[in-house]
């Protein structure tokens, strides 16, 4: 046996013998789009009026917003309820071509790469396939999407035995099984302490839930209620859409729909490119520290180089702080980019549209095993306490652009206040129900100055600027938390000085009519404030 | 809200501060009164927008009412609320009459689609800056919008659904760079300085300019002739910000603002009927507003509906629909009642709490209407539910076909139907009682029924052929060349006459255009119906 001959079998021997399929570095690790298809190319070649194409992505459009309705209206997460999901259509690939206008913009850049796990791993396995009326469901942020707390949902889109589309809906649904309540448990000290880790799988058929892995599901968390009703919420909604990708094929054909999901994706990355070459070239530095893990103090560094050159623009996060391998504080590279791209997608170029492609011009540079690029080892439940203020650096770094790009879609604006400030809760309510998650007045952060004007002391957190903070006497009538002080505006509660910013308000909680109840702060992540000027010095001008 | 105990007494204390023989006596208004509903903040809102308007409102009404007495009008003045009903003036909160003429335009809409047989309408109203959405279903389905936006303030008063969006004639036409094709809206010239070719400063193209250039609009007629509209002007517009940038000529530049104002609108009404769990394409659409009459067969074909029709009495439209509307008041009231609590598998078998608030709620809405010398017997009362599964943010709105509850049947009766009303609007399977099934809210409409005028359909046909006063080219998108296209009058269009596309028909308020493939018959009292009988591509 020759040498290349002994090489193909050991190979052969090595791929017939993995022990599981855990995430894909070579999906996690890229965010850019797939490469155009002879299918695809076909397609645009054989539908490529600009105002035919228009309107098949309005139609779309308008089936995305339709089903993000549906899910915000069935759902019965507290994020779901007040805007934390995105619907959207996924391309023949995997790649996220259009999203819903409204909820949270994270996710439009780091849903694809479960698809993308779909398409390499289950498509062509003779145990698991893709086949019209599966369903596909994923919450282990290290596979893709932010964090364990969402839950994606996907169906495949068949027209005459062809793969055309995915659709589907993500949603911070909350409870998970984690060790602490609500999803998000800063007390995980390994990935096993996080609750579920959904990998990519098949849970239904036919459209319906196989009810032995719908039990298995609801067994996991501590709210089954929430669990089945999340899910159901989800596949009606992407139903939904799939009707509608279908009344688009009858009405303009199957190419039309194919050659408007790419030509999308490609009509964004140019203008996104266009856009970049208005700024100036250079470099600009941003260094932040956060000063704990949410268990004790620490110091840990955020280093961020931008550089803009030509039509592209580099992140370079190297020599940020390496991960924590018993902290949940740690980022999954994917999230970090979905994170990023909310400040474009929000503060920069909110015209631009919502999918993939926003963030394809951008080069991303970090350290593996590095706190902002953390391995499958290490729990990640809290990524937020890093990547919040990785967004930080970045957004006090843009405006150093922007002062004297050719174009400005938005005001200049100062950093926005980083952090989510509520309650989390668990344990029996006032009807005896296990319930847990989080509440969804996190919603209410402060907002930044711009160049032009003063910045609000409560409107937003920076990751969702048109969700709602909820009602408090509807979460009251829901969950034994009665709020005392229910929302007293702080001003200037950031750091030292006449107009320091900072978090929206502050409550005071007690609980009600229940003895078997838990629940505790989601407070500011850093004793000081990583959220500074522009310049320096404290925190933004509110 | 749901002890309203410490809201009292601060008007115990008021009154007493301030009673009401006082000269300067403070008008009191509390938030349990003015919404019924659980959310605090807008519930506030409600109340402080409410005690805002109330002065200038009550002062503005009462004069109305004594001038008209002095007039000689004995009747009673009612005012037309946001609930699609009337009130007299000592009835009615002043949240209550915001948006009450385009409401009373649907309430029309729902009058004139059990008169004309028509299961199923979407009313739709094209002005210069709006094109409002209503929904009017065969099931008799009522659409509440619970949480409304008045101006920029979120209030909790029930009001009638109505969707309002950004395209009128006056949404201004641009090239869209990113996507390489022409786009419409949501920015408008509106009237001052309006489209282009009102040549009162505006510059930018309108889809009013885009319908003059396809020869839709007459420039020496247009709006009964009180507006010349200036061609040159318009023809520049879509020129200079359409057509050149976008590397297609003037009339196909003209022709794409026309297909895409078109498809903006199909696709918010698609969406918004779809959404609320119905088939867009079973309905009729009702194009009522200025701007209604030219673009309803190219909205209407986008959807797939191929009916339209124009209402009688069209410029007062909605003034019909508030002459025909009852006198009513709905009384809410928010609560958390299980009708099967999954948890521990129990079905509610303690009626009380159901029974005492529609007692209550029925006891507050006769009180209004007795207050208005409606006599007792005539007034008539249905109970609608707000329900959902588990903790959805989802209330959908379930018309009771129980007003009291007394046997575990009338349970199940209520579970069946928020059943089929739940997979109606999202789809069959999506319903989830597993989860738990719970009333919301409970509200109690109270009403006596007003007579009503009656509506003929007609049923003439007349073969004679109008005679067109002119003739002039029109373009149509889905039509190369343009068509020699014959223009009425509507006085020579007359009852039973049918005028086959393309045509145009002017009245002073508005431009009928039957597009190519559709055909129009001429009703009684200006009312139309289009009917599309070909495709024409």
């Amino acid at each position: 046996m020759g040498g290349d001959q002994e090489k193909s079998v050991i190979e052969k021997f090595l791929e017939d013998n993995i022990l599981f399929l855990g995430p894909d570095p070579e999906i996690m690790e890229s965010h850019q789009m797939a490469p155009v298809s002879e299918r695809e190319k076909n397609a645009m070649e054989g539908f490529k009026n600009a105002d035919q194409i228009n309107l098949v992505r309005h139609k779309l459009q308008t089936a995305c917003n339709e089903s993000f309705d549906m899910v915000e209206q069935m759902g019965a997460a507290p994020g779901a309820k007040w805007g934390d999901l995105i619907s959207g259509v996924w391309t023949m690939h995997g790649d996220l071509g259009m999203a819903s206008m409204g909820g949270v913009l994270i996710f439009s850049v780091l849903t694809q790469h479960p698809v993308k796990f779909i398409l390499k791993y289950w498509k062509d396995d003779p145990t698991v396939g893709i086949r019209p009326g599966d369903v596909f469901m994923h919450n282990d942020a290290r596979y893709g999407n932010i964090h364990n707390t969402d839950q994606s949902l996907i169906i495949p889109v068949f027209h005459e035995g062809e793969l055309i589309c995915f659709t589907g809906a993500i949603v911070h649904e909350g409870e998970n099984g984690a060790c602490e309540p609500g999803g998000m448990p800063s007390a995980a000290e390994s990935p096993f302490d996080e609750g579920l880790k959904m990998s990519p799988f098949k849970v239904g058929e036919n459209y319906e839930f196989r009810r032995d892995i719908m039990t298995f599901l609801q067994n996991s968390v501590r709210e089954p209620k929430l669990q089945l009703e999340g899910m159901k919420s989800k596949l009606f909604a992407a139903m939904r859409m799939e009707a509608r990708v279908r009344d688009a094929i009858e009405e303009y054909g199957v190419e039309a729909v194919i050659a408007t999901l790419r030509k999308t994706l490609i009509d964004t990355e140019q203008e996104t490119r266009r856009r970049l070459t208005t700024w100036p070239d250079g470099k600009v530095r941003t260094n932040l520290f956060a000063d704990g893990t949410l268990r004790e103090n620490c110091l840990i560094k955020i280093r961020c180089e931008l550089e803009k050159r030509g039509d592209e623009l580099i992140i370079d996060f190297r020599g940020s702080s390496p991960e924590f391998l018993n902290r949940a504080n740690n980022t999954v590279l994917a999230s970090l980019k979905g994170m990023l791209a909310q400040e474009f997608l929000s503060f920069v170029w909110p015209d631009l549209p919502r999918n993939q492609a926003v963030f394809a011009p951008i080069k991303l540079l970090t350290d593996k095993r590095s706190a902002l690029h953390c391995s499958p080892d290490a729990p990640n439940a809290q990524s937020m306490m890093t990547f919040f203020p990785s967004f930080t650096a970045v957004q006090i770094g843009v405006p150093k652009f922007l002062y004297s790009a050719g174009h400005r879609a938005t005001d200049i604006i100062a950093g926005w206040y980083n952090m989510i400030v509520t309650f989390l809760y668990g344990g029996v309510n006032q009807y005896g129900e296990l319930v847990g998650n989080v509440c969804a007045d996190l919603n209410g952060m402060g907002g930044a100055a711009r160049w032009n004007r003063d910045g609000e002391h409560s409107i937003a957190p920076i990751f969702a600027p048109m969700a709602d903070i909820g009602e408090q006497e509807l979460i009251e009538e829901e969950v034994p938390l009665m709020k005392i002080v229910p929302h007293k505006l702080m001003r200037d509660a950031n750091g030292f000085g006449k107009f320091r910013g900072g978090h929206g308000y502050q409550q005071i909680a007690t609980m009600k009519d229940s003895s078997m109840w838990g629940y505790m702060c989601c407070s500011i992540g850093s004793k000081f404030p990583t959220t500074m000027g522009i310049f320096g010095g404290y925190a933004p001008g509110c | 809200m749901v002890n309203p105990s410490h809201e009292k007494e601060v008007e115990r204390i008021i009154l007493n501060e301030y009673p009401t023989h006082v000269l300067g006596a403070l008008p009191i208004v509390l938030s349990h009164r003015v919404a019924g509903r659980k959310a605090e903040y807008s519930r506030t809102m409600s109340a402080i927008l409410d005690a805002y308007l109330h002065d200038q409102m009550y002062h503005g009404m009462s004069t109305l009412e004594v001038a008209l007495r002095a007039n000689g009008y004995a009747r009673p003045m009612l005012l037309v609320h946001n609930t699609s009903g009337m009130a007299q003036l000592n009835s009615t909160h002043s949240l209550q009459t915001i948006h009450s003429g385009p409401v009373a335009g649907l309430e029309a809409t729902g009058y004139l689609a059990g008169q004309f047989k028509e299961p199923n309408v979407i009313a739709t109203d094209m002005g210069g800056t709006s094109f409002d959405i209503g929904l009017v279903t065969a099931d008799g389905v009522k659409f509440y919008d619970f949480n409304p936006v008045i101006d920029r303030w979120l209030v909790s008063t029930p009001m009638t659904y109505l969707h309002t969006l950004g395209a009128g004639g006056g949404s201004i036409a641009r090239y869209d760079r990113l996507w390489g094709a022409v786009e419409v809206g949501p920015d408008s010239a509106g009237s001052d300085p309006g489209p282009a070719c009102y040549a009162r400063g505006g510059k930018l193209p309108t889809t009013t300019d885009a319908n003059l250039v396809l020869g839709y609009l007459d420039e020496d007629n247009y709006a009964g002739g009180t507006i010349k509209l200036n061609r040159r002007r318009a023809e520049r517009a879509v020129e200079e910000y359409v057509a050149k940038p976008a590397g297609l000529s003037l009339i196909d530049a003209a022709k794409a603002i026309k297909r895409k104002v078109d498809a903006n609108m199909a696709s918010a009404i698609f969406k918004e009927v779809a959404v609320k769990g119905y088939n867009p394409k079973h309905f009729v659409i009702l194009s009522y507003g200025g701007g209604g009459p030219i673009h309803a067969c190219g909205y209407a074909g986008e959807i797939g509906v191929s009916k339209v029709l124009i209402p009688p009495f069209c410029s007062v439209f909605s003034a019909l629909g508030a002459g025909n509307m009852n006198q009513l008041h709905i009384h809410e009231k928010s609560l958390y009642l299980m009708l099967y609590d999954a948890t521990f598998r129990t079905v509610l078998s303690d009626y009380t709490t159901f029974n005492e608030t529609v007692v209550e709620l029925e006891a507050r809405g006769r009180e209004d209407l007795i207050r208005q010398n409606v006599a007792l017997e005539k007034i008539k009362t249905r109970v609608e539910l707000d329900m959902r599964y588990g903790n959805q943010l989802a209330q959908i709105s379930v018309t009771s076909p129980i007003d009291r509850l007394s046997t575990p049947h009338d349970i199940i009766t209520l579970l069946d139907r928020f059943s089929t009303n739940y997979a109606q609007r999202f789809g069959e399977g999506s319903q989830a009682p597993e989860a738990g099934v719970r009333i919301n809210v409970i509200r109690v409409v109270s009403y006596v029924e007003h007579d009503k005028l009656t509506l003929e359909r007609s049923t003439a046909s007349d073969a004679t052929k109008p005679v067109a006063r002119t003739a002039r080219p029109c373009y149509f998108p889905q039509l190369a060349e343009s068509l020699l296209t014959p223009v009425y009058d509507h006085t020579g269009v007359t009852d039973g006459m049918q005028v086959v596309g393309p045509a145009l028909i002017e009245t002073p308020r508005t431009t009928y255009l039957v597009e190519p493939g559709w055909t129009l018959t001429m009703g009684l009292l200006g009312s139309a119906v289009m009917v599309k009988n070909a495709s024409i591509n």
